[in-house]
């Protein structure tokens, strides 16, 4: 049934995922591990590929007529490799494409633990590894439970991987009761029912994860973390973010490449089989990202400033709205765009206006949770210095906080592009007509397997979606708290 | 009352304020003259930030009335909005905008001035401040005293009516407070800006201001010289705040007040009848101590602190008094002692709690 088969995907994805990222996130910010940097470099890069390029690799790779048997038959005569296509390929695929996610929202609080509470368990004569588990986790608790939050909703919403890898979850019955049925009162009402999941799993979350808080007690937060000595550990540690590293990164890259050098060889057509070359393919997915970027950034500054300066009743109500949208599905927001579009909006239907506003509600939270982290590390004080300095409240708002949350908009702008190059589900449903992305153009073709075409877009799409990342990640000082190594 | 008074800068009648079910601020009533400097002494909590805070317009109080050169800037239909005041506020942070440069700080609240009374003024604060060689750093390339005198700059560039600092010494090293608070009081003379300064350190509000408000529980409990409030406090929570001070029982004679070490000299009579229960307040360098094998009083702790000891000392009815003394190698706990009274010291009395 679509049903458990959805949250079962979505419970066991979020598994492996906090299995991948935990250890490396420790390893690679607390330990003497070698070429750390270099795994953390690795461990981020999977953000950038969608999962519907994800899935399309592991297919070509591993399934039918693909990469590895290709190799392996010739060699050993292998015939019979086992299929990816199902639950198994979706939990791979899945797990090793979200777990940076994870990495994401606990690095910060791995590497900023209060190191005193590590100290004192040491001093009670835990070793090392006990103190790990007993100390350095439960501090990080809620930081693993909000990862896996995101880890869950991304599963439970994804619809490209589990498509192309033909496990019937709820997001692909919605969109297969859409498509061949046009049967849409079915698909509104699984839509529905996939936003209550979704919801649920947040409810979940904020109940187990309770209102705890953290803190640090002691106050000196730049004090230098020790760095752990695991001994002979270490190689099977390197070991470990190795085989991660070339499950999520290396070997992708290679199957890209590989299908796109034997398309060019063989002189399969390397360009489309749509009208338009890869260039526009490119220019329109850079185009609806950055319209979206903007409306998201210009919608979260008032937003975010209003909810953190002057909380109110209203502030509230429309912060909440806007942090509802996590929970919701991108297939269930297209498609009742579709809806509004046909009914009630056909002058915007099917134009990019309509696909604009789908995705800025689709990635209104993660931009305006961008925006309010870096208006809340500002001080209200300069805000009342200029009014006290006889600037009115709009001025002083605007004089004092925009030039501080300068690196704040650049990252909820680049999230924001980040995601939506690589959103399907709103651009399959309400781009115009002759409107194709990059994501329209790897699906089209990969769904027919056509796998030598899909490498060009797809490399295109994680090329310049890397972009961005290293914005974020530069932004970020992710990599500062090494040091020089 | 709720007429400016004559003379008067800046004047609060009747100010409330609650924050949820605390009660911040009590009926308070505070009045502050031109050119001069008033400190607010009180513990931490007591409501003296959110005195400011409605001063300077960023808070509302529920209920009172504010005049600022006889003009009602604040009642039930009245709210003149923070920007208009022209009120400068002086943060315990200094809130220093740090994408700007000293200059571009200094600048900020007369950009809308022609450039050649912009100069004028920067030329004036930075002069009145020391921060030649200053302008063109970052408030981070800034010492802690440094940027205090930016921010200072900064709002005395705008030529405020009153200047507010919130612990204006509270973030600086202890080592440095001193040279700083002459500065800043060279500053403010010079400038002859009328300023309000808050503090918990009653060595700061004693110091540099012409007078102290003493504020606890939401209201200004006395108002004065800070001698007066030395020396004559009008309630044991003034006399607290402004010295260390031991509280015996007593009863009135005459002149004079009856307590377990011996008959005190009263500094005010008046309000007392003869034969009254009070209780009398002794500061730490009030008493004498003479070791003496029929004294009375046992010496039971000795605090060594260098420059002085504080000596705990327990009178026959088994009160504890400190006393501060420079000797502390013939004294130690276990001696008997006597106490009498330092040469024309006096004693205030305040009624007895009644229980």
């Amino acid at each position: 049934m679509v049903f458990t088969r959805s949250i079962f995907l979505a419970i066991t994805v979020t598994l492996l995922s906090v299995v991948i990222a935990v250890p490396i996130t420790w390893l690679t910010t607390r330990t003497n591990l070698p070429y750390r940097k270099l795994w953390s470099v690795l461990t981020f890069l999977p953000l950038v590929v969608p999962s519907y390029v994800g899935a399309y690799i592991v297919i070509s790779f591993v399934g039918k007529g693909g990469l590895l048997y290709d190799i392996l038959n010739p060699i050993l005569g292998i015939e019979g490799i086992p299929t990816m296509y199902g639950y198994y390929g979706s939990l791979l695929t899945l797990s090793f494409l979200s777990y940076p996610y994870i990495i994401l929202t606990i690095r910060s609080n791995i590497s900023n633990v209060d190191v005193s509470g590590e100290e004192t368990a040491m001093l009670m004569g835990l070793n090392k590894f006990q103190t790990f588990i007993k100390v350095t986790i439960p501090s990080i608790k809620s930081a693993i439970f909000s990862g896996s939050l995101l880890v869950a909703l991304y599963t439970l919403s994804d619809f490209g991987a589990v498509s192309l890898l033909r496990y019937k979850t709820f997001t692909w019955s919605i969109f297969n009761q859409y498509e061949s049925g046009f049967d849409r009162n079915t698909a509104a009402l699984l839509s529905l029912a996939l936003f209550v999941m979704a919801t649920l799993f947040m409810v979940f979350e904020i109940f187990i994860r309770g209102n705890k808080k953290y803190y640090k007690n002691s106050s000196n937060a730049s004090r230098k973390l020790p760095t752990i000595d695991i001994g002979v550990w270490k190689w099977p540690a390197a070991g470990f973010c190795a085989l991660v590293s070339l499950i999520s990164v290396v070997i992708p890259l290679l199957v890209l490449l590989y299908w796109l050098v034997r398309g060019l060889y063989f002189g399969e057509e390397a360009t489309t089989l749509t009208a338009e070359p890869n260039h526009i393919l490119a220019f329109n997915s850079i185009t609806v990202s950055t319209l979206t970027a903007a409306v998201v950034v210009a919608l979260s500054l008032p937003v975010g400033y209003l909810s953190v300066r002057r909380p109110s009743v209203l502030t509230n109500i429309i912060e909440k709205m806007c942090f509802t949208g996590y929970a919701l599905p991108s297939i269930a927001v297209s498609l009742s765009l579709v809806f509004f579009g046909a009914k009630i909006g056909t002058p915007i239907y099917q134009s990019t206006l309509l696909l604009v506003i789908a995705c800025a509600v689709l990635y209104m939270p993660t931009g305006l949770g961008a925006i309010r982290s870096s208006m809340i590390q500002i001080s209200p004080r300069y805000e009342e210095s200029s009014m006290t300095l006889g600037k009115n409240k709009i001025n002083s708002a605007i004089l004092t906080n925009l030039p501080l949350m300068k690196s704040g908009i650049i990252m909820a702008a680049a999230t924001v592009f980040l995601i939506t190059m690589k959103e399907l589900p709103a651009v399959l449903l309400l781009a115009p007509l002759d409107f194709h992305t990059l994501t329209t153009a790897i699906w089209s073709f990969t769904s027919e397997a056509f796998f030598a075409r899909a490498a060009i877009p797809s490399l295109l799409l994680i090329f310049l979606s890397s972009i961005p990342l290293t914005m974020i990640v530069l932004k970020n000082n992710i990599f500062n708290s090494l040091g020089s190594e | 009352m709720n007429k400016p008074l004559l003379n008067s800068l800046l004047q609060c009648e009747d100010i409330d304020i609650s924050f949820g079910n605390h009660q911040v601020l009590n009926n308070l009533h505070m009045d502050l003259y031109p050119g001069e400097i008033l400190s607010i002494l009180g513990p931490s909590g007591c409501g003296k930030t959110t005195l400011l805070r409605i001063i300077a317009g960023l808070e509302n109080p529920s209920r009172g009335t504010i005049y600022l050169k006889n003009q009602k800037i604040f009642d039930e239909s009245t709210n003149l909005e923070a920007s208009k005041r022209n009120i400068g506020m002086i943060f315990q942070d200094y809130a220093l905008f740090p994408h700007l440069s000293v200059e571009k700080n200094i600048l900020f609240g007369i950009s809308h001035l022609n450039s050649k009374i912009q100069a004028e003024n920067l030329e004036r604060v930075q002069k009145l401040t020391r921060l030649d060689g200053l302008l063109k750093r970052y408030p981070h390339e800034l010492s802690g005293g440094q940027q205090q005198r930016v921010a200072i700059a900064r709002t005395l560039a705008t030529r405020p009516n009153v200047l507010l600092m919130d612990e204006p010494f509270s973030n600086l090293d202890a080592s440095l407070r001193l040279t700083v608070r002459m500065e800043i009081e060279e500053i403010l003379r010079e400038s002859d800006t009328a300023t309000i300064f808050v503090t918990h350190d009653r060595e700061e509000a004693f110091s540099i201001a012409d007078r102290v408000a003493v504020m606890t529980g939401g209201s200004i409990k006395q108002i004065g010289p800070p001698d007066q409030i030395y020396f004559w406090p009008n309630s044991k929570e003034t006399a607290l705040m402004s010295g260390s001070c031991n509280f015996v029982d007593g009863i009135i004679a005459g002149d004079y007040v009856k307590t377990s070490i011996g008959m005190l000299p009263l500094r005010i009579t008046a309000e007392f009848s003869e034969k009254e229960k009070v209780q009398v307040a002794i500061r730490h360098t009030d008493l004498s101590m003479e070791p003496t094998p029929s004294g009375e009083n046992t010496v039971v702790r000795k605090d060594f602190r260098g420059d002085e000891t504080i000596f705990w000392v327990e009178t026959t009815e088994k009160e504890l008094i400190q006393c501060k003394h420079k000797i502390h190698t013939t004294l130690f706990p276990g001696l008997k002692v006597k106490l009498s009274p330092v040469q024309y010291t006096k004693f205030n009395v305040f009624a007895a709690e009644t229980t």
